[in-house]
């Protein structure tokens, strides 16, 4: 039944054949190896797979498929951050009430959930994808520099946590990022605490100062407020996602380029 | 504001680990910071906990009213002999 309705004179067939259809897909009903084969390079989404794959890269057992995992909970947070930032409203006066009802009154309102178990999720599927990638030896050249991009990509998604981690605008966020900040201060010569500090100075000006440091930059004043909100509201869902994407087209690209998914030797 | 053998000085209570806030336990009788739980004791010391350093305290005096006037601007920190400072300090 599924080969003849796909047969030569099926509906599927004639639709196939209307100038619409071979505008948008070019390739036909695929009916052999080599068809089968254009589908994959001819669609923009599906050449994201490639055309053949070893045995090996579809056994659970080897991957944990945590790569794909990791991207597609990434699709999710994407997906459940865009619909919350059509609620969400990052300043000091709303941020916190917003939060709270999504919690409680917004119809849909879970999509805040998913996104905060998501972004956990990721947080554990990316560290794992890494455990396997290391426990695999698929670190080793010719994938040495894919391994890099990806240490960028663990670094880019803690940050993608670290700055959601402010925008409930409780009081786990404050002090959490009060004490990230603190952090930043200690930064070897850009941060006032940190070692080295004094060192960039002209005569007795000194260029670091307190309103002047890797602190200052990151939280925007002295304290958590309001301008540090809204700079982690920016960054998190424009500025991390933007450098996040183009490291991922890297990622995957290179897979490719390095020989495919690696496999048992 | 605390009160301690005959003297009363301003504690600045921004916890000398990572800058959280250190609240009084009465039941304690100490400063206890909700972040990474370092103690101090009502003096300021630090004696539990990852808080490398004292709390700071500020420059507090009498003015002719006889009102306790703190100057959050002057800091004395316990490490550099600061608190032998009178400034640091009002003698009751």
């Amino acid at each position: 039944m599924g080969e003849n309705s796909a047969g030569k004179n099926g509906f599927l067939d004639k639709l196939s054949r209307t100038q619409v259809a071979k505008a948008i897909f070019r390739t036909g009903i695929p009916r052999d190896r080599r068809q089968r084969m254009m589908i994959m390079l001819n669609n923009v989404f599906l050449h994201l797979h490639p055309v053949r794959l070893p045995k090996h890269a579809v056994r659970v057992k080897y991957t944990w498929c945590m790569g794909g995992l990791s991207f597609f909970v990434f699709l999710v947070l994407t997906v459940t951050g865009i619909l919350l930032m059509f609620y969400y409203r990052p300043t000091v006066e709303y941020a916190y009430g917003d939060i709270m009802d999504l919690k409680e009154q917004v119809p849909l309102g879970i999509m805040r959930e998913i996104h905060r178990w998501s972004a956990h999720l990721m947080v554990i599927t990316v560290w794992l994808h890494m455990f396997r990638v290391f426990m695999t030896g698929s670190y080793k050249p010719p994938r040495e520099f894919n391994w890099a991009v990806g240490v960028v990509l663990l670094v880019l998604t803690m940050l993608m946590s670290f700055t959601g981690y402010l925008l409930p605008w409780d009081q786990l966020a404050i002090w959490a990022i009060t004490v990230g900040s603190n952090m930043a201060g200690a930064t070897p010569m850009v941060g006032t605490s940190g070692p080295g500090s004094s060192l960039l100075a002209l005569g007795d000006v000194n260029f670091i100062t307190s309103s002047s440091d890797a602190r200052f930059a990151m939280i925007g004043g002295r304290f958590i407020g309001e301008a540090a909100l809204l700079r982690f509201y920016v960054l998190h869902c424009i500025g991390l996602p933007f450098i996040i994407m183009i490291f991922m087209i890297i990622h995957f690209w290179r897979i490719r380029k390095d020989g495919g998914i690696s496999g048992p030797t | 504001m605390a009160r301690d053998a005959g003297k009363i000085y301003a504690l600045s209570t921004v916890c000398t680990h990572l800058g959280c806030t250190p609240n009084w336990l009465e039941s304690d009788n100490k400063f206890k910071c909700p972040c990474h739980g370092s103690g101090f004791y009502k003096t300021g010391i630090n004696f539990e906990g990852p808080a490398p350093r004292p709390l700071e305290r500020f420059k507090i005096t009498l003015d002719d009213d006889g009102e306790i006037v703190v100057d959050k601007t002057r800091k004395f920190q316990q490490e550099k002999g600061e608190w032998r400072d009178p400034e640091s300090y009002i003698t009751v």
